[in-house]
Protein backbone atom coordinates (compact mmCIF):
# COMPACT_ATOMS: atom_id res chain seq x y z
CA UNK A 1 0.00 0.00 0.00
CA UNK A 2 1.49 3.11 -0.90
CA UNK A 3 1.37 6.26 1.81
CA UNK A 4 -0.63 8.56 0.06
CA UNK A 5 -3.56 5.76 -0.13
CA UNK A 6 -3.11 4.95 3.60
CA UNK A 7 -2.96 8.35 4.68
CA UNK A 8 -6.28 8.74 2.82
CA UNK A 9 -7.68 5.73 4.72
CA UNK A 10 -6.86 6.81 8.27
CA UNK A 11 -7.94 10.39 7.89
CA UNK A 12 -10.41 10.99 11.22
CA UNK A 13 -13.84 10.93 10.54
CA UNK A 14 -14.74 14.32 12.16
CA UNK A 15 -18.52 13.88 10.79
CA UNK A 16 -18.60 10.60 12.49
CA UNK A 17 -17.13 12.20 15.36
CA UNK A 18 -19.61 14.95 15.65
CA UNK A 19 -22.62 12.41 15.10
CA UNK A 20 -20.89 10.43 18.58
CA UNK A 21 -20.61 13.69 20.10
CA UNK A 22 -24.59 14.94 19.62
CA UNK A 23 -25.66 11.47 20.59
CA UNK A 24 -23.99 11.74 23.94
CA UNK A 25 -24.81 15.23 24.34
CA UNK A 26 -28.91 13.56 23.58
CA UNK A 27 -28.23 10.93 26.05
CA UNK A 28 -27.41 13.65 29.04
CA UNK A 29 -29.77 16.18 27.83
CA UNK A 30 -32.91 13.12 27.88
CA UNK A 31 -31.70 12.21 31.03
CA UNK A 32 -31.78 15.85 32.72
CA UNK A 33 -35.37 16.48 31.16
CA UNK A 34 -36.62 13.26 33.43
CA UNK A 35 -34.95 15.17 36.41
CA UNK A 36 -31.68 13.08 36.86
CA UNK A 37 -30.62 14.36 40.13
CA UNK A 38 -27.25 16.35 40.59
CA UNK A 39 -26.08 13.84 42.70
CA UNK A 40 -25.55 11.16 39.36
CA UNK A 41 -23.82 13.77 36.99
CA UNK A 42 -20.61 11.19 37.01
CA UNK A 43 -22.62 8.40 36.10
CA UNK A 44 -24.50 10.53 33.74
CA UNK A 45 -21.12 11.99 32.37
CA UNK A 46 -19.62 8.73 31.72
CA UNK A 47 -22.65 6.28 30.40
CA UNK A 48 -23.52 9.52 27.81
CA UNK A 49 -20.24 9.10 26.12
CA UNK A 50 -19.72 5.81 26.55
CA UNK A 51 -23.04 5.41 24.51
CA UNK A 52 -22.66 7.73 22.07
CA UNK A 53 -19.21 5.76 21.81
CA UNK A 54 -20.34 2.59 21.27
CA UNK A 55 -23.12 3.51 18.81
CA UNK A 56 -20.50 4.87 16.78
CA UNK A 57 -17.83 2.10 17.25
CA UNK A 58 -20.02 -0.37 16.08
CA UNK A 59 -20.62 1.21 13.08
CA UNK A 60 -17.29 1.47 12.29
CA UNK A 61 -16.84 -1.93 13.21
CA UNK A 62 -19.11 -3.39 10.34
CA UNK A 63 -17.75 -1.26 8.28
CA UNK A 64 -14.42 -2.96 8.66
CA UNK A 65 -16.03 -6.45 8.65
CA UNK A 66 -17.36 -5.29 5.31
CA UNK A 67 -14.21 -3.81 3.82
CA UNK A 68 -12.76 -7.07 4.43
CA UNK A 69 -15.32 -9.86 2.79
CA UNK A 70 -15.88 -7.00 -0.21
CA UNK A 71 -13.26 -4.90 -0.87
CA UNK A 72 -9.74 -7.28 0.16
CA UNK A 73 -7.82 -8.63 -2.93
CA UNK A 74 -4.79 -9.69 -1.06
CA UNK A 75 -3.39 -10.74 1.83
CA UNK A 76 -2.18 -7.41 3.12
CA UNK A 77 -5.83 -5.58 2.88
CA UNK A 78 -6.64 -8.72 4.69
CA UNK A 79 -4.42 -8.05 7.20
CA UNK A 80 -5.45 -4.38 7.56
CA UNK A 81 -8.91 -5.28 8.11
CA UNK A 82 -8.20 -7.68 10.80
CA UNK A 83 -5.72 -4.57 12.63
CA UNK A 84 -9.18 -2.25 12.29
CA UNK A 85 -11.01 -4.74 13.34
CA UNK A 86 -9.21 -5.38 16.32
CA UNK A 87 -8.39 -1.83 17.19
CA UNK A 88 -12.50 -1.49 17.11
CA UNK A 89 -13.03 -4.48 19.29
CA UNK A 90 -10.66 -3.09 21.67
CA UNK A 91 -12.20 0.47 21.52
CA UNK A 92 -15.78 -1.35 22.06
CA UNK A 93 -13.96 -3.08 24.77
CA UNK A 94 -12.89 0.05 26.72
CA UNK A 95 -16.27 1.23 27.18
CA UNK A 96 -17.61 -1.73 28.02
CA UNK A 97 -15.73 -1.92 30.87
CA UNK A 98 -16.45 1.74 31.69
CA UNK A 99 -20.32 1.66 31.31
CA UNK A 100 -20.97 -1.47 33.25
CA UNK A 101 -21.15 0.25 36.55
CA UNK A 102 -22.52 3.33 36.06
CA UNK A 103 -25.32 2.19 33.50
CA UNK A 104 -26.58 0.02 36.82
CA UNK A 105 -26.59 2.65 39.09
CA UNK A 106 -29.04 4.59 36.70
CA UNK A 107 -30.99 1.88 35.76
CA UNK A 108 -31.49 1.38 39.74
CA UNK A 109 -32.47 5.15 39.62
CA UNK A 110 -35.01 4.60 36.68
CA UNK A 111 -36.87 1.57 38.78
CA UNK A 112 -37.04 3.29 42.13
CA UNK A 113 -38.60 6.25 40.50
CA UNK A 114 -40.64 3.78 38.34
CA UNK A 115 -42.25 2.63 41.88
CA UNK A 116 -42.37 6.02 43.84
CA UNK A 117 -45.75 6.93 43.64
CA UNK A 118 -44.68 11.26 43.80
CA UNK A 119 -42.30 11.19 41.37
CA UNK A 120 -43.53 13.44 38.49
CA UNK A 121 -44.25 11.83 35.04
CA UNK A 122 -41.45 12.20 32.27
CA UNK A 123 -41.92 14.34 29.63
CA UNK A 124 -42.29 13.26 25.97
CA UNK A 125 -38.87 12.56 24.59
CA UNK A 126 -37.87 14.60 21.18
CA UNK A 127 -38.91 18.57 22.37
CA UNK A 128 -35.84 19.71 23.27
CA UNK A 129 -33.27 22.26 22.19
CA UNK A 130 -31.13 19.52 19.95
CA UNK A 131 -34.07 17.04 19.01
CA UNK A 132 -33.86 17.76 15.39
CA UNK A 133 -29.54 17.60 15.39
CA UNK A 134 -30.74 13.80 16.94
CA UNK A 135 -33.05 13.51 14.62
CA UNK A 136 -30.23 14.07 11.55
CA UNK A 137 -27.76 12.04 13.06
CA UNK A 138 -30.36 9.31 13.37
CA UNK A 139 -31.46 9.68 9.87
CA UNK A 140 -28.13 9.84 8.48
CA UNK A 141 -26.96 6.41 10.73
CA UNK A 142 -29.81 4.51 9.14
CA UNK A 143 -29.36 5.00 5.39
CA UNK B 1 9.11 -0.58 5.45
CA UNK B 2 10.57 -3.41 3.84
CA UNK B 3 12.20 -5.52 6.30
CA UNK B 4 9.33 -4.94 9.18
CA UNK B 5 8.30 -7.76 11.00
CA UNK B 6 4.38 -9.09 11.21
CA UNK B 7 3.77 -8.05 14.79
CA UNK B 8 5.48 -4.56 14.40
CA UNK B 9 3.10 -4.10 11.18
CA UNK B 10 0.42 -4.57 13.68
CA UNK B 11 1.69 -2.57 15.99
CA UNK B 12 2.21 0.75 13.31
CA UNK B 13 -1.29 0.56 11.69
CA UNK B 14 -2.98 0.27 15.46
CA UNK B 15 -0.48 3.49 16.15
CA UNK B 16 -1.90 5.15 13.30
CA UNK B 17 -5.75 3.76 14.29
CA UNK B 18 -4.99 5.34 17.66
CA UNK B 19 -4.02 8.53 15.92
CA UNK B 20 -7.16 9.06 13.84
CA UNK B 21 -9.34 7.87 16.84
CA UNK B 22 -7.79 10.56 19.56
CA UNK B 23 -8.42 13.39 16.77
CA UNK B 24 -11.56 11.80 16.26
CA UNK B 25 -12.42 12.50 20.26
CA UNK B 26 -11.09 15.81 20.36
CA UNK B 27 -13.29 16.91 17.74
CA UNK B 28 -15.45 15.48 20.31
CA UNK B 29 -14.29 16.91 23.11
CA UNK B 30 -14.33 20.60 21.76
CA UNK B 31 -18.29 20.25 21.22
CA UNK B 32 -18.34 19.58 24.79
CA UNK B 33 -15.71 21.75 26.57
CA UNK B 34 -18.28 23.04 29.14
CA UNK B 35 -20.38 19.92 29.20
CA UNK B 36 -20.67 16.71 31.75
CA UNK B 37 -19.09 14.64 28.57
CA UNK B 38 -15.75 16.32 28.85
CA UNK B 39 -14.18 14.73 31.40
CA UNK B 40 -15.07 11.00 30.30
CA UNK B 41 -13.90 12.06 26.77
CA UNK B 42 -10.40 13.16 27.86
CA UNK B 43 -10.18 10.52 30.33
CA UNK B 44 -10.53 8.11 27.33
CA UNK B 45 -7.76 10.19 25.15
CA UNK B 46 -5.30 10.09 27.79
CA UNK B 47 -5.79 6.18 28.13
CA UNK B 48 -5.76 5.92 23.99
CA UNK B 49 -1.95 8.21 24.42
CA UNK B 50 -0.98 5.37 27.30
CA UNK B 51 -1.77 2.12 25.08
CA UNK B 52 -0.14 4.12 22.18
CA UNK B 53 3.01 4.45 23.68
CA UNK B 54 3.04 1.31 25.21
CA UNK B 55 2.52 0.02 21.29
CA UNK B 56 5.33 1.80 19.97
CA UNK B 57 8.03 0.98 22.99
CA UNK B 58 7.30 -2.65 21.72
CA UNK B 59 8.68 -1.84 18.44
CA UNK B 60 11.86 -2.25 16.99
CA UNK B 61 14.11 0.39 16.05
CA UNK B 62 12.97 1.16 12.56
CA UNK B 63 8.88 1.07 12.89
CA UNK B 64 9.50 2.76 16.12
CA UNK B 65 11.32 5.76 14.66
CA UNK B 66 8.02 5.96 11.79
CA UNK B 67 5.68 5.64 14.65
CA UNK B 68 7.84 8.19 16.70
CA UNK B 69 7.57 10.96 14.23
CA UNK B 70 3.77 9.95 13.22
CA UNK B 71 2.59 11.05 16.76
CA UNK B 72 5.09 13.58 17.06
CA UNK B 73 2.41 16.94 15.60
CA UNK B 74 -0.73 15.62 17.90
CA UNK B 75 1.13 14.72 21.22
CA UNK B 76 2.52 18.23 20.90
CA UNK B 77 -0.99 19.68 20.17
CA UNK B 78 -2.29 17.57 22.80
CA UNK B 79 0.47 18.50 25.19
CA UNK B 80 -0.20 22.16 24.81
CA UNK B 81 -4.22 22.46 24.59
CA UNK B 82 -5.39 20.03 26.85
CA UNK B 83 -2.72 18.37 29.48
CA UNK B 84 -2.42 21.49 31.54
CA UNK B 85 -6.57 21.41 31.70
CA UNK B 86 -6.53 17.96 33.43
CA UNK B 87 -4.11 19.13 35.42
CA UNK B 88 -6.11 22.18 37.10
Amino acid sequence: MDQNSAATEMEADLNQARRTAVMAHNVVIRLRELGLPEDLDSELASVSTDLGDLWGAQKEFTDHLHNMLKTSHDWDSVGDSFVDMRASIEHIAWHLESIREPLTKLAEYAYSQAHDPTADSPPPPGEHCCAAELDEVLGSAST
Amino acid sequence: MTCITPADRVRLRTVRLQIKRIREHLEAMQRDAHGVEYAPWKNEVDNIWKITFENINEMSESPQQNALEMIREPWMMYLSHYAAIGAE
